[in-house]
């Protein structure tokens, strides 16, 4: 098996989402692996490898461990990832290196907390934000994880003359994703002038341009060639690509370059593929200006023209190039790992009312503040 | 006793929050490369050179970027709501980017003012802060 050898996203699970206060967090990863597992058409004993992220709310030593133990799942490979939102997108890369070292033939990856109930409110807020601002140099001063965003956000109006009304078509477009959909957290339609009057959190960025808070799980098989030929619908990973830059925002050399830069180009260049080719894009949008970024980042446009390409180019289902079909975590619920999921429904053909013609597919992920990336490619078996 | 987080001085660090109760901001110079490194740490991220001088900054800087925090993280924060959180820009020979507060009203800041650095005192720790130039 050479390093070559094709890997496929062979099933796709997730478990309920929202407010799910009679679940814990390990029960909604197992919950979204079940569902996965099953969806790829695979058994139990198929499955001899494991991704997991973490739990803020029940942190464990060796969550992928727990997971499997739960799961009661033998493993050749085993990975706990702690890599913010990116885990799940950095989980694919990984697995698929797995599978082509021959190390393994069917990883599940799983992503998901409880933070919505699993917090009293207040901590919820507060966990997070202890959680990614630097203990003595940044959280004296009382940034909120929206302010360290909109750090970026500002400079990007700054310097390129970025307007609000850009930002908010961002949180406008994925919620008339979910909307069409009828399902996610969120799914009422909104305008752009109901984003603005939604109240600053952190200027310029409102409530409606934040991330929802979610108790969710979202889980993934990724599958060797061989394995692929016996299941329900497989999808290939044609590219993967990581980059990863500084952890803290005051760090940054230049607020506007993210590592998706780096990302992007290492798995357009595996898939021998070009941004053009891409029919529709799943990008992480914790805040508004995260896609916008990406857009950016990734080649879809120059640098300072995510605006612009978000008001005339279009990043609905009718537009250009449509961006977070399930309506991602500003509308369908707070996790990354749902873009992942949703690109493979792009090129299944599964994605309902939001469903595109689409014979590339990609997924980014972020973790931090812009600062943990990965890019995937997927495109029809 | 402040609510609000006090830096608990680690061994990189404590040289720095020593000079800052002088109201002193000292950045560690590399004596290899040159590069000047915020924060504090053990080896140079440019070059891993580990000897460094301790250089003093003038206070002035430019704001690199800056955000209007409606909604507090804590508690400790909400009565300072609407405050400004910033990303400044040390000097004009430094990379060196701090974040910290710039003690005006919300509506008079922008990106690219000039600010020098003032000094909040927080349960016995000087903590830097800005203040607009004049």
């Amino acid at each position: 098996m050479g390093s070559t050898q094709r890997v496929a996203v062979t099933g796709i699970g997730e478990s309920p989402i929202g407010s799910t206060p009679d679940m814990d967090s390990i029960n909604l990863y197992a919950t979204a692996c079940l569902e996965a597992v099953d969806d790829a058409g695979l058994e139990k004993d198929d499955i001899d490898g494991l991704v997991t992220g973490y739990s803020l709310v029940d942190p464990k030593l060796m969550h992928s461990t727990v997971v499997a133990d739960y799961l009661g799942l033998n493993l050749s490979y085993n990975e706990s990832l702690r890599l913010g939102g990116a885990t799940p997108f950095v989980g694919v890369c990984h697995a698929a290196n797995a599978i082509r070292q021959g190390q393994c033939e069917n990883v599940v990856i799983a992503f998901g907390d409880n933070r919505r109930t699993g917090f009293s409110k207040g901590d919820g807020v507060s966990n997070l934000a202890t959680e990614v601002g630097h203990p003595e140099f940044e959280n004296p001063f009382g940034p909120m994880v929206p302010s360290l965003y909109a750090l970026i956000a500002r400079k990007h109006m700054a310097e390129y003359g970025t307007t609000a009304e850009e930002l908010a078509t961002v949180s406008v477009a994925c919620r008339e994703h979910a909307s069409m959909r009828g399902k996610g957290q969120q799914t009422d339609p909104i305008e752009v002038e109901d984003v603005l009057s939604s109240g600053l959190i952190s200027s310029p960025l409102h409530k409606l341009e934040c991330a929802l808070i979610s108790d969710c799980a979202g889980a993934v098989v990724v599958s060797s060639a061989d394995a692929a030929a016996d299941t329900r619908a497989p999808v290939e990973l044609t590219g993967y690509g990581e980059g990863h830059g500084s952890e803290y925002i005051h760090r940054r050399n230049d607020l506007l370059y993210s590592p998706a830069v780096e990302s992007g180009s290492t798995a357009f260049e595996m898939a021998d593929r070009t941004p053009d080719d891409v029919d529709v894009a799943q990008l992480y949008d914790c805040f508004s200006i995260t896609p916008l970024m990406l857009l950016e980042d990734l080649g879809f446009c120059e640098k300072g023209e995510g605006g612009s390409f978000v008001r005339e180019r279009g990043i609905t289902v009718d537009g250009d190039l449509p961006v977070n079909t399930h309506g991602g975590e500003l509308s369908y619920a707070g996790a990354g790992v749902f873009h992942i999921l949703e690109a493979a429904r792009q090129i299944r053909g599964e994605a309902a009312e939001t469903q595109v013609e689409t014979d590339v597919a990609l997924a980014h992920g972020v973790g931090g503040v812009l600062s943990t990336n990965a890019t995937l490619l997927m495109e029809a078996w | 006793m402040s609510d609000k987080p006090v830096p608990t001085p680690s061994e990189d660090t404590a040289r720095f929050w020593e000079a800052c109760n002088e109201d002193r901001f000292v950045v560690q110079r590399c004596t290899d490369c040159g590069t000047e490194r915020f924060y504090p740490a053990a080896a140079c991220p440019n070059c891993w050179h580990t000897d460094f001088e301790e250089v003093e900054l003038d206070g002035t800087g430019t704001v690199e970027s800056f955000t209007v925090v409606h909604r507090a993280p804590t508690e400790a924060f909400e009565a300072d709501t609407p405050y400004v959180v910033a990303l400044v820009t040390m000097g004009a020979e430094t990379d060196v980017t701090v974040m910290a507060n710039v003690l005006a009203d919300p509506g008079d800041v922008s990106v690219g003012d000039s600010v020098t650095m003032t000094w909040e005192e927080r349960d016995g720790q000087q903590l830097y802060q800005f203040e607009l130039a004049e």
